[in-house]
């Protein structure tokens, strides 16, 4: 017969047993989630260092520690206090980002660096993107090959063989995608040059099936987009209007980046509903709203401070004067949503640039390799 | 007979002493990897503030707010800035919060902080606000390059960046 010990001491045993082995497996599933927020957000970190470094260095390189996690919900955010973060829907992990990109996340990522140049000054940003082929639907016309020039101008490079991720060009005739370039789809300066022979006859409205990894552009006078984004010619101001499928209201743009982060974002949407597209051109234009009006008003003072001082006298000191008054003009918060605000600004810019450019060809401004030592 | 209780007492007493080292040695386990943790964490975040410090030079240096390409900054561009009546509010929405940055030029015998009255004869810009006593504070000196727009001159400089927390 069992002494009454002997039961005691295996219902403990039991009871301990299970306590413990609970206790252990909890802990080690919190302790699981923790490890792998910390990676996350230490992931994440590295990516800001990635994007700041080509950035500053202008060497574009292929990112690829998001494969070890799912990213898929991750974006940049504005902040209005402090410098954007990066962060994802499902996950706690942040990072701070100050350097200005378009992301669009993916396993491997592509990073580079462009710039939009005002002439008087630069705005600098890096674009973040994994593989993806941008397939254009043009109506034909000289306007929407320039319009697709410019956008691509501002797209990454993946030229050659070291880049594991491929950003590509190609267009799409009715049922068919077509890819120029020898039957695949085009690098940037095979697409770039075939653009600059102009069009060559018109293609038919895209319903071909294209892929998740696809984003399809659509250029035309009238658009009501099912799919993609669809952007008509710009007015003589360099003003229009682009529509992204889903979505009600039309996206003011007035510069080539505006175009680009459509295209890049495209109609997919986020857990929220809201279009990756929107996401990215809402991103663009504030960061662009806070610097830009900064930047007028810092330069504007820098003319006014040297127009007295500089060496090559009063014509250059007159020109300072008037480029400076025109920067003045510059409003400090800019409405993006509307058309006469923008057609505004965009005289203003254009006007400023022009300027900035009489002052290089007189030799009052310097490009940086011309500094007296 | 009178034995068998005190044995079962006795290895009763046993199993608890085992479960109690046993539960004991796991939590201090537990204890061991939370604190390994933190520690890691702690360091890490040192290690994020120094960073920060070499990327907010590199950033300035490269800004052209206040620079004018190729790392070179402008000295009529970093006087402006103050003359603008741009702060450490709008500044902290492209280089965060928490952080001071000076730069000398080299090519005067004494400091002379510069302002749109006292430009160009002047060698010293500050940005934000220098804290006396941060809770903790990473710096560095970077020697830099402003470019004299008034002279069309390039002198050495030495910029002066920390960052708090």
């Amino acid at each position: 017969m069992i002494a009454v010990y002997r039961v005691f001491q295996m219902i403990l045993g039991v009871v301990v047993s299970l306590s413990l082995l609970y206790f252990l497996l909890s802990y080690t599933g919190s302790y699981k989630l923790t490890q792998e927020e910390l990676q996350k957000a230490e992931i994440l970190s590295s990516f800001a260092d990635e994007v700041r470094t080509v950035y500053l260095t202008e060497i574009p390189t292929n990112f690829t520690h998001f494969s070890r996690y799912d990213f898929s919900s991750c974006f940049v955010e504005e902040s209005v206090k402090d410098i954007p973060q990066i962060r994802c829907e499902d996950s706690p992990a942040t990072a701070s980002i100050e350097t200005p990109v378009l992301f669009y996340p993916g396993e491997f990522v592509f990073i580079s660096r462009d710039v939009l140049d005002y002439g008087w000054w630069t705005f600098g940003y890096a674009e973040a993107m994994p593989e993806t082929v941008f397939v254009f639907s043009p109506d034909g016309t000289g306007a929407s090959w320039d319009v697709m020039t410019d956008m691509v101008r501002h797209l990454p490079d993946t030229y050659g063989e070291w880049s594991i991720v491929k950003v590509e060009f190609a267009f799409c005739d009715g049922d068919y995608l077509l890819y120029p370039c020898g039957g695949r789809a085009c690098d940037r300066g095979d697409f770039l040059s075939m653009l600059g022979s102009g069009p060559s006859g018109s293609l038919l409205p895209c319903t071909a099936a294209v892929k998740n990894s696809t984003r399809l552009v659509t250029i035309s006078n009238s658009c009501n987009p099912q799919r993609g984004v669809c952007i008509m010619p710009p007015n003589a101001k360099g003003v229009g209007n682009a529509f992204v499928a889903g979505t009600s209201g039309p996206y003011v743009y007035k510069d080539p980046l505006d175009l680009v982060a459509l295209a890049i974002g495209g109609s997919g949407k986020d857990r929220m509903g809201k279009t990756w597209a929107e996401k990215l051109y809402v991103y663009k234009n504030t960061i662009l709203a806070e610097r830009l009006p900064m930047a007028a008003k810092i330069m504007a003072r820098r003319f006014q401070l040297i127009a007295d001082d500089v060496q090559e006298g009063p014509v250059c000191g007159n020109v300072y004067i008037e480029l400076a008054q025109v920067l003045a003009t510059i409003p400090d918060t800019v409405d993006y949503d509307d058309l006469g605000k923008m057609y505004d600004l965009n005289d203003k810019l254009n006007e400023a640039k022009a300027i900035y450019g009489s002052l290089l060809d007189m030799g009052c401004e310097r490009s940086s390799e011309g500094y007296g030592m | 007979m009178a034995c068998e209780p005190r044995k079962g007492q006795s290895e009763i007493m046993e199993y608890i002493l085992m479960i109690v080292f046993i539960v004991a040695a796991i939590i201090g386990f537990m204890l061991f990897l939370t604190w390994w943790n933190i520690t890691q964490i702690q360091a890490q975040g040192f290690k994020d503030r120094e960073d920060r410090v070499v990327a907010l030079a590199q950033n300035m240096m490269n800004d052209y707010m206040f620079a004018n390409g190729d790392s070179v900054f402008d000295d009529a561009k970093l006087t402006s800035v103050a003359a603008a009546g741009i702060g450490c509010d709008e500044l902290s929405l492209i280089y965060g919060v928490d952080w001071y940055v000076n730069i000398t030029a080299l090519d005067m015998p004494m400091e002379r902080k510069c302002d749109w009255n006292g430009y160009p004869n002047c060698n010293y810009w500050s940005f934000c606000t220098y804290q006396e006593h941060p809770e903790s504070r990473s710096a560095y000196n970077f020697p830099v390059n402003v470019y004299r727009k008034a002279t069309n001159r390039m002198s050495l400089a030495v910029m002066h960046v920390e960052v708090y927390t």
